[in-house]
């Protein structure tokens, strides 16, 4: 095995990510190549004193500083969404009990003939819309 | 038995619901990770405590945005990360050099029976402390605060080619920096010995 082999394992070695077989190759170059042995040697020692320090500790006064920062209340005034669905669709719902009182009312007691008739009126209303629509779109496209 | 994941969303769930004086716990929990995080890459333990704290903060008003797949811990520490790396970037626009900073106020020795093993934790931390902030980072995250491959990916948004590839030249940064500084005390003491 080579030394940029042994350095590949001895990352693996690091990352705690090593099967028995690279062990063992590992092993047999580090007794073979001192350059390697002492190179693991440095990293191990690094590596290690950098996981055995421990971490700072935050100072005493720390919690408060945050605590006097932040909003203890936020999230219950927050409306929680399910909440807040429920209220649309009552809203709505009641928006259209209320329209088809309204429609009931004002169409729904009329004589069948006159109901003819209005109908008869929004259909002819439609075509003449569609006419003029009709028309509109010739003249610009002559201009055009 | 809940696993401190469990643990942690347990809290985030009563806080969203209102109870926002849960938030104590998670600050206890992190507090000496997410500080050390700080400290470590700004180096002045004032800026560090303001950091931290803003790191908090605003952890606690985007809540709501928390996604649970990820760790908590994975989630506060990206933020941590981010907000020291922005402070850093514009401690450098008003162009100064982090050399001229205080050097990091480690804790006077207590007891000389701990001579020894202070002199080594100092070392360490000018080991990590020489170290450019991109490595400085990944170190820490993956060697003192145990976060995984795939966390640091999250942590940083980097590819894991990438988190692997930098941690790998880290250790070796770091490595030849002890060497580096071991010799030369190893120099000064032949010295004093000729002395
Ligand atoms: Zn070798």
């Amino acid at each position: 095995m080579d030394c940029k082999r042994a350095s590949s394992l001895i990352m693996d070695y690091f990352d705690r990510n090593m099967d028995a077989m690279g062990q063992r190759d590992l092993d047999l170059h580090l007794k073979q190549c001192s350059l390697c042995r002492r190179d693991f040697q440095w990293m191990k020692e690094a590596i290690e004193g950098v996981e055995s320090i421990q971490d700072w500790q935050a100072p005493e006064d720390f919690e408060i500083g945050i605590f006097k920062e932040i909003d203890l209340q936020y999230y219950r005034r927050q409306k929680p969404i399910y909440k807040s669905r429920v209220g649309m669709w009552a809203a709505a719902s009641l928006y259209f009990a209320f329209l088809s009182i309204f429609f009931y009312l004002k169409y729904g007691t009329m004589h069948w003939e006159t109901k003819i008739i209005a109908l008869m009126k929004f259909v002819d209303l439609g075509n003449r819309i569609y006419g003029l629509w009709g028309l509109i779109g010739k003249v610009f496209g002559k201009i055009g | 038995m809940a696993t401190l994941q469990d643990r942690d969303h347990k809290v985030i769930e009563e806080i969203l619901k209102g109870n926002g004086e849960r938030f104590h716990e998670l600050i206890a929990r992190y507090k000496n990770g997410v500080y050390s995080i700080c400290l470590r890459m700004v180096k002045d333990r004032e800026e560090a405590r303001d950091l931290a704290q803003e790191v908090f903060i605003k952890a606690y008003y985007s809540l709501k945005g928390y996604n649970r797949e990820y760790k908590f811990s994975t989630w506060i520490f990206k933020i941590a990360t981010n907000l020291c790396i922005d402070h850093l970037r514009k401690r450098k626009a008003q162009t100064l050099s982090l050399d001229e900073r205080l050097s990091m106020p480690y804790d006077a020795a207590s007891a000389e029976s701990v001579y020894f093993h202070r002199c080594n934790r100092d070392e360490i931390n000018r080991v990590i402390d020489g170290l450019p902030e991109d490595y400085r980072i990944l170190i820490i995250l993956y060697h003192k605060e145990g976060l995984s491959y795939q966390d640091i990916c999250q942590v940083l948004d980097l590819p894991m080619s990438k988190v692997k590839n930098r941690l790998h030249r880290a250790r070796n940064m770091l490595k030849e920096k002890l060497r580096e500084i071991k010799e030369e005390e190893s120099g000064w003491t032949a010295k004093e010995l000729q002395v």
